[in-house]
């Protein structure tokens, strides 16, 4: 276990450089600031339009680093034959699969909590507002992990390219397929089976999302908290098993 | 012996199968550098991902001193320098080598190899910047870390510079000083010939044949027996025995020893 921790630090250095990166973290950044303006336009609760652009800031590192950076990090380096190196390590395809999700979790992590102290900062002024940003940057993570799973999947068998955009659906259909399979349902759609078997297999990211429930004080189920980490883990590690048999197989 | 391949074939299964490997053996002597020599599409580059623990056989087996090269065992036995090795570009030299000196779990060695290779000046530079013959000298380096008695390299002069393969042609004779078996593939000739101890030709997935470039396998014989002057090409086995029966019948006028050239063989083998 210590030498895919050593491992997926050198990967981490390695993406944590990258102009990527930066680049979702000025796009993060500017969607913060542009808080500023948002809020003299609107009328309503003051620092509202900072919870929301805080939340929704913290959302976007969970999907956009899987969508533009975990996505490439094996077909990139398929691509770029660098990928022997760590293959020729003594190690197994899960250990190599697992340091490069830990990698992109360790990304996802720093820019989450960073970005996270910043909205805080900016809040402060109309509201402490702490517990609503941990409760989403704690669900944003195991997001991350689940969407970064994918990613790893789909990098593991195609281009990068072809990966992000993969990563990208399986993110979008996520989001709308509970709403789907709901309307099915009581529409009494014959698909509705077929929809049902389907959303076994799709991610539900919904269960992800409590921004409306955060920002409004609504109520939710605390059991969300548990039961959300539980399905990410569960399915990085089916989703680190298909990789690494299929990075296993491939003839590189 | 350090590494034996014993009948290894290997096909690549896409669109359209390709018959990569026919049946390899080779095995390979403790403190040899031995040379795989053949065109490009040879073959070269597959047994060697097999040796590396990159690529799985079809059949066959490969042993580096009796352990798998699949197993972490196997692998920490011997050091990879892939062909045209490409790596974690943004990171330093140093960095990179703690990186794979921490993984392997050996993490005082960065220092010393960065001096082997001559990288000191340049250990914090990104390998982004590297030129090609640093990159090289760079990716030998990582190879060196846990000291493996057996080195496997794929065309590590490919590319550069002369300047770059006479730098990286004295690392791989300080290594061969330093008692490392080193197995290395090539197609530029004139490399295998001034590095290499023996060599094994390959085309087309066939071993052609292996040369022990240090001993000449055949002699060119000049000898007069009643007054008339013969040439002969002799088998190095049958030299002694011609020896005796030019001095019961004759004389010698000169023996040479016939240049092993690798060119001709391997235009031999691609006929």
């Amino acid at each position: 276990m210590k030498e895919t921790i050593n491992l997926s630090i050198g990967i981490f250095n390695e993406y944590f450089r990258d102009k990527i990166f930066y680049f979702i973290f000025s796009l993060s950044l500017l969607l913060l600031l542009s808080s500023f303006i948002l809020q003299e336009m609107v009328v309503g609760e003051p620092g509202k339009v900072f919870k929301d652009m805080a939340l929704n800031g913290i959302t976007l590192f969970a999907v956009a680093v899987p969508v533009f950076i975990t996505s490439q990090m094996i077909s990139n380096q398929i691509q770029r034959k660098s990928i022997y190196l760590i293959l020729s390590f003594p190690f197994s395809y899960s250990s190599i699969i697992t340091a490069h999700l830990l990698a992109a979790l360790y990304i996802i992590f720093i820019s989450i909590v960073s970005y996270g102290l910043l909205a805080f900062a900016l809040i402060l002024p109309f509201e402490v507002w702490v517990l609503p940003i941990i409760i989403h940057a704690f669900l944003s993570l195991f997001l991350g992990l689940l969407l970064s799973s994918w990613a790893i999947l789909f990098s593991s068998v195609t281009t990068t390219t072809l990966s992000a955009l993969s990563t990208f659906i399986i993110y979008m259909v996520g989001s709308t397929f509970q709403t789907a399979l709901e309307y099915s349902q009581q529409s009494g759609n014959p698909m509705y089976f077929v929809l049902k078997i389907i959303g076994y297999i799709v991610p539900n990211t919904t269960v992800f999302d409590l921004k409306p429930e955060l920002i409004y004080r609504l109520n939710f189920s605390k059991s969300i908290l548990w039961l959300a980490p539980i399905y990410s883990i569960s399915a990085a590690i089916v989703l680190i098993a298909i990789s690494s048999f299929i990075l296993s197989r491939r003839e590189l | 012996m350090i590494l034996e391949i014993e009948n290894v074939k290997k096909t690549y299964k896409g669109k359209k199968k390709v018959e990569a490997l026919k049946g390899i053996s080779l095995s390979l002597k403790t403190g040899e550098i031995f040379g795989f020599v053949g065109p490009n599409g040879a073959g070269k580059t597959t047994l060697i991902k097999i040796i590396a623990g990159i690529l799985r056989p079809d059949s066959g087996k490969v042993s580096i001193m009796g352990k798998s090269p699949f197993s972490p065992e196997g692998k920490r036995l011997r050091g990879f320098l892939p062909e045209n090795p490409q790596t974690f570009r943004n990171l330093t030299g140093r960095e990179f080598l703690n990186f794979c000196a921490n993984v392997l779990g050996k993490p005082k060695e960065t220092d010393r190899l960065l001096k082997m290779v001559g990288l000191e000046d340049a250990a914090d530079r990104k390998i982004k910047e590297y030129s090609k013959g640093m990159l090289q000298r760079i990716m030998l380096a990582q190879s060196l870390i846990g000291d493996p008695p057996l080195l496997v390299y794929d065309e590590p002069l490919s590319g550069l510079d002369p300047i770059g393969r006479k730098e990286v042609k004295e690392i791989i004779k300080e290594l061969k000083n330093q008692g490392k078996t080193v197995f290395f593939s090539s197609h530029i000739i004139e490399d295998v010939e001034e590095l290499v101890d023996r060599a094994a030709i390959i085309n087309e997935g066939r071993k052609i044949k292996v040369l022990e470039l240090g001993k000449p396998a055949n002699f060119t014989v000049r000898y007069f027996i009643e007054g008339k002057l013969f040439t002969e090409k002799v088998n190095r086995e049958k030299l002694w025995e011609k020896i005796f029966y030019i001095r019961e019948n004759g004389e010698i006028y000169e023996i040479k020893p016939t240049e092993i050239q690798l060119e001709e063989l391997l235009n031999e083998g691609n006929n």
